[in-house]
């Protein structure tokens, strides 16, 4: 079953459902959970449908279609059909099959001149959670932004950081300079959830204890093009990798969080 | 980056057009590893190259790469009435230093060449 799931098809063949492929994840976590104790035993189940309102998650081995070498869609996995796509030749990113800074799983490497890819349509956020199995070596560079930079961008160096913007009312989550910039990948997380102070940004598992400052835009929503990797010009673009994306339309409990970046890291490996 | 400046965005979409034809695109992409794909209509690639607009000045760059420099002169006899000049480095006017800049560019890009629209 399993060899079968990771074995490359030919377009328009679908040699399983999304809920057999879920499924089939998670029994073969369950598996490798039995065969282990520990307090980390009960996270390698875990997947991130398991929580509610996801609205995207892309995984290296999953929902891949290739131009040659490069990537011309990363499918969405939710069930939302929030698809990462880029169709043209010069702006997609690079696969790599087997990423040894990922544990050996695959990632999509952004080259920081041209590599950008956005949904294909329109992503609803309010509140909000994005998570990233990400590399980044660029200080001014994007991990994602939706269409009009006012409304929400997730920055990797100093300055507004994060941004969130609704109705013309705005507010940030600001860090030191080059704060997203590390040779090796981490897992990045923003959430908002409608407050100033709800305004967090962590990495591997840490809250970077983000300055917030603006006034609350509360709990409205948006409806744009999601862009991962760059803004929407596209510019500022991102030279590193992403091994898997994840967004959810509300602000996850620390719980919650910590269920999903221990998912990340003992499926990675990198912290 | 090298890349073809235009004063007419006509003239960049053109050249961007035959450039595209000759290549033979749209092209279907390959699906691997498992789950959900998306549909062959969204997951296929159909530019080789973007077409971008200065943030302040009335000029368009169709990038160049090596596909596009090799179908060159095929596609300079196919728009005799265009000029396609030689390859020049997109400097940093090009791109935007700050997020603040990128709402200037949103503003300045007119919709048909707003490459991120996802048309």
């Amino acid at each position: 079953m399993l060899s079968t799931l990771f074995t490359p098809s030919p377009r328009g063949t679908r040699l399983i459902s999304p809920e057999d492929c879920v499924q089939a994840m998670g029994r073969r976590r369950t598996l490798r959970a039995s065969r282990r104790s520990g307090p980390n035993a009960s996270s390698n189940t875990f997947l991130p449908t398991q929580l509610a309102n996801l609205l995207l998650w892309t995984r290296g081995d999953l929902g891949i279609t290739l131009n040659g070498s490069n990537v011309s869609a990363w499918a969405d996995q939710s069930g939302n059909g929030n698809h990462l796509v880029q169709g043209t030749a010069l702006n997609q990113p690079l696969y790599v099959a087997s990423d040894a800074a990922y544990g050996g799983k695959p990632s999509l490497t952004w080259d920081g001149s041209t590599s950008s890819m956005h949904t294909t349509g329109t992503v609803t956020l309010g509140p909000g959670t994005y998570i990233f199995a990400v590399k980044n070596t660029t200080a001014s560079s994007y991990f994602a932004v939706f269409q009009n930079d006012s409304t929400d961008y997730l920055f990797a160096s100093t300055g507004l950081s994060s941004f969130v913007s609704r109705s013309a009312v705005s507010c940030t989550a600001n860090l030191g300079a080059a704060w997203g910039v590390n040779a090796s990948p981490r897992t990045i997380v923003r959430t908002f959830d409608g407050t100033v102070a709800g305004h967090t940004i962590r990495a591997n598992g840490v809250d970077l204890g983000a300055t917030t400052a603006g006034s609350p835009p509360g709990t409205g929503t948006t409806a744009q093009t999601l862009f991962v990797g760059s803004n929407h010009t596209p510019a500022l673009f991102l030279t590193g990798s992403f091994a898997e994306c994840i967004v959810y339309g509300r602000a996850l409990s620390v719980p919650e969080l910590q269920q999903v970046e221990a998912y990340i890291r003992t499926r990675y490996g990198y912290y | 980056m090298n890349a073809f400046i235009f004063v007419a965005a006509t003239d960049a979409q053109s050249t961007q057009s035959d450039c595209d034809t000759r290549l033979g695109y749209p092209k279907p992409g390959v699906d691997i590893g498992g789950g959900v794909h998306a549909p062959p209509a969204q997951s296929s690639t159909v530019h080789e190259a973007p077409v971008l607009k200065h943030r302040t000045l009335t000029q368009w760059a169709f990038l160049s790469t090596p596909n596009v420099q090799a179908i060159l002169p095929t596609v300079k006899a196919d728009l005799p009435a265009v000029t396609i000049g030689t390859a020049t480095a997109l400097d940093a006017t090009w791109n935007d230093a700050t997020p603040a800049d990128s709402v200037v560019v949103a503003a300045a890009l007119p919709a048909a060449q707003d490459i991120t629209s996802g048309a």
